[in-house]
């Protein structure tokens, strides 16, 4: 599949935000990497390949934001399943805040750059 | 458990050989987690020759993984720093002959003067003491000035790898802004 097409800037952003959404991804259900790229694809420049994404979900799970469990399939080796710890929780509601304040700050920002 | 595909098993390969170089020692259960991701895929229907394209060459993927987990590793105790930062200048010096020439180069300038920074102290602290040392040449330098020049050449030594670590920051920087665009060797 391919990834979303983006601007050198764009690209660095949706860096920063990937954690962001891949915790919040996982708020309410265990995922497992494909599924995780895929529906990352829905989000228009949100989308990143599996060559970010993999290496993001093994740092996260590496950090004990995430940890995995093994459940077996009929046609290959098992399925690595993600879930949030209680740390990766933590972790996704500080950035939240984070995203939140940033967000609105540049919002506001924009406005003061159209009203001047 | 079905047979491994000759193609998947060759990427496997290269992605662990250069994942063992970069020595990441959980290089086992990262090859272990991609090809659960490999499996998932096809499971989707996706065909392997299109798995193994978005993945990009195994070197580079094995390098995102590398950069990833090196990067944003805490640094904890100095001890664990250094060999962090030593790591991660493998890492980079393997990336292209330009920083290969950079890094030894930096890092011999570095050591050097580092080295000879303290022998110059050692040894200006010795002619004060009125021993003078056989087989070293002071050019009749008096000992204070010998002990003087030490931490100047220190200083020098420090200043090639402070240079050297921001090199290294600055190239690990560019790696990290050229990784989500994936799968193109990088360095």
């Amino acid at each position: 599949m391919p990834e979303h097409p983006t601007s050198d800037w764009t690209s660095q952003l949706r860096r920063g935000v990937l954690e962001l959404c891949v915790l919040s991804l996982l708020r309410t259900r265990e995922s497992y990497g494909y599924e995780i790229v895929t529906t990352l694809e829905r989000f228009g420049p949100l989308a990143a390949g599996e060559n970010t994404i993999y290496p993001l979900l093994r740092r996260l799970k590496t950090d004990r934001h995430l940890e995995t469990f093994a459940v077996d399939s009929p046609t290959g080796p098992p399925r690595q399943y993600f879930r949030l710890t209680r740390i990766g929780r933590a972790r996704l509601e500080t950035l939240e805040l984070e995203w939140t304040d940033m967000a609105d700050a540049v919002a506001r920002c924009l406005n003061e750059g159209v009203a001047s | 458990m079905t047979e491994e595909h000759p193609r998947v098993r060759a990427y496997m390969s290269q992605f662990e050989a250069t994942l063992r170089k970069h020595g990441l020692k959980e290089w086992a259960d990262i090859a272990r987690d991609l090809r659960s991701h490999i499996a998932e895929a096809i499971d989707y229907g996706k065909p392997i020759d299109a798995i193994l394209d978005s993945f990009g060459p195994p070197e580079a993927l094995a390098r995102a993984y590398a950069v990833e987990l090196l990067m944003d590793k805490p640094s904890g105790s100095r001890g664990a720093g250094l060999g962090r930062f030593l790591q991660l200048l493998g890492l980079l010096a393997a990336g292209g002959i330009a920083t290969f020439v950079v890094v030894f180069a930096l890092g011999s300038v570095g050591l050097g003067f580092a080295l000879s920074g303290v022998m110059l102290i050692v040894i200006g602290a010795i002619e004060a003491m009125g021993v003078h040392l056989p087989h070293v040449q002071t050019a009749d330098l008096p000992p204070l000035l010998i002990m003087a020049l030490g931490p100047v050449f220190l200083a020098l030594g420090w200043s090639a790898f402070w240079v050297l670590s921001k090199y290294a920051g600055f190239i690990a920087g560019v790696w990290r802004k050229a990784a989500p665009r994936g799968g193109q060797a990088v360095g």
